[in-house]
């Protein structure tokens, strides 16, 4: 449960808007896995089926509250390093554009932001965003594609 | 991968995920009924998290959800400010008093009493098909014993103050809580998903246990031990 929690806790964090609610969407999702482990099939790889479950207990939480996660950037990493050399990430994302990016992701449609957050925040493959939004591998792939596509007019 | 991908994933890095919160201890006391022992163990290290947190939290939001268990169907939570509530007699909320064999009816269970010297209770309240209630006494004091079957965590909620004492304890074989001091509410949910729905009131003190299929609630104002003495003459 241990290697799970923080991967269920953050995409439940990102569908369900709140942390709150994400905490209670990951703790029902472990009692629903353990109780529905007699459905696992064997040979199956365990975390998608695992976030699938707690996708659709922070989905729910999400229709009740009526919110829509706006993510932000840490303070610390908000801010310039001083003299510190900057790391390889650093050197890619300037802090001026990383905000214009998340920005940007923020504006993005619902579906496409969940895929783009899921698959490129909370490091999930294709195949298991597909899997955690009960969603075809081919919708994922359009999804990222079109959210790219209009990323790419803000990041140039 | 393309700039832009990279940017995203460095991106993600940064981002201000709220900390993952442990939730092994949680989900254990919810499904681990087997390992009693093991249970006990993880629920009271929560407990004393609970502490500590709540010396340590300052959240932003009134109202936060600071911690919460499950105890069979019965859900608890340690939030900084109380819902609206008032001072209510016991069964308030409850419903018509009615006969035992009305009430399991309704319930859809038989009622486990404890062992009573004396008669029985006469007034039995029910709830759907999921709850019974009645008040027995200790010595003069009126305890309310409501029981629940299944895990209907909609039905029963308790919600605690930071001065609420909550203490892991043993009933027979039985991992509960007993909460005391502070200010709880205990609320009641007659239908599934609406909070308008829940009836609120001030609660006492309060034993919580879960055996089988049942949760088990005795609420008044009585001590720790009373209560458990109380709890062990229920057999279920």
């Amino acid at each position: 449960m241990h290697a799970y929690q923080a991967i269920a806790f953050r995409t439940a964090y990102l569908i369900a808007g709140g942390a709150t609610e994400a905490e209670d969407a990951a703790q029902d999702g472990f009692v629903k896995a353990w109780r529905a482990l007699g459905r696992f099939r064997p040979g199956a790889p365990f975390k998608p089926w695992l976030l699938r479950i707690v996708a659709n207990e922070a989905h729910n939480r999400r229709r009740s509250a009526g919110r829509r996660t706006r993510l932000a950037v840490r303070a610390a990493a908000a801010e310039p390093s001083g003299g510190a050399a900057p790391s390889p990430e650093a050197s890619v994302l300037d802090a001026e554009r990383r905000h214009e990016l998340l920005a940007a992701v923020n504006e993005l449609p619902d579906d496409q932001r969940l895929v783009v957050s899921l698959r490129f925040f909370a490091g999930l493959s294709e195949d298991e965003v597909a899997e955690a939004l009960g969603i075809p591998q081919g919708t994922v792939k359009s999804r990222t594609s079109r959210a790219l596509e209009r990323l790419r007019e803000t990041y140039g | 991968m393309a700039e832009l991908e990279q940017a995203l994933v460095a991106l993600g890095r940064e981002l201000d995920f709220p900390p993952a919160p442990d939730l092994s201890a949680a989900v254990r006391a919810r499904i681990d009924r087997r390992a009693r022992t093991r249970r006990w163990l993880v629920l009271a290290l929560a407990v004393v998290v609970v502490g500590i947190g709540i010396a340590m939290a300052v959240p932003d939001a009134r109202s936060a959800i600071l911690r919460f268990f499950h105890i069979g169907s019965v859900k608890v939570e340690r939030v900084d400010t109380l819902p609206r509530s008032r001072e209510a007699p016991l069964t308030a909320g409850l419903g018509t008093p009615r006969t035992r064999a009305e009430a399991e009816q309704i319930a859809g269970f038989r009622m486990i009493l404890p062992r009573f010297k004396g008669a029985p209770p006469k007034r039995y309240f029910a709830v759907r098909d999921a709850l019974i209630a009645t008040v027995i006494r200790s010595g003069s004091t009126p305890v309310l014993l409501t029981e629940l079957k299944g895990e209907q965590t909609w039905l029963s909620k308790k919600v605690t103050d930071p001065q609420t004492k909550i203490e892991g304890v043993r009933v027979g074989s039985h991992d509960g809580l007993f909460l005391s001091g502070g200010r709880h509410v205990l609320m009641y949910q007659v239908s599934p998903g609406e909070v308008g729905h829940l009836y609120t009131r001030f609660a006492g003190n309060v034993l919580i246990w879960a055996a089988g299929d049942r949760t088990f609630r005795l609420e008044g104002n009585v001590s720790r031990n009373e209560a458990i003495r109380l709890a062990r003459l229920i057999r279920g």
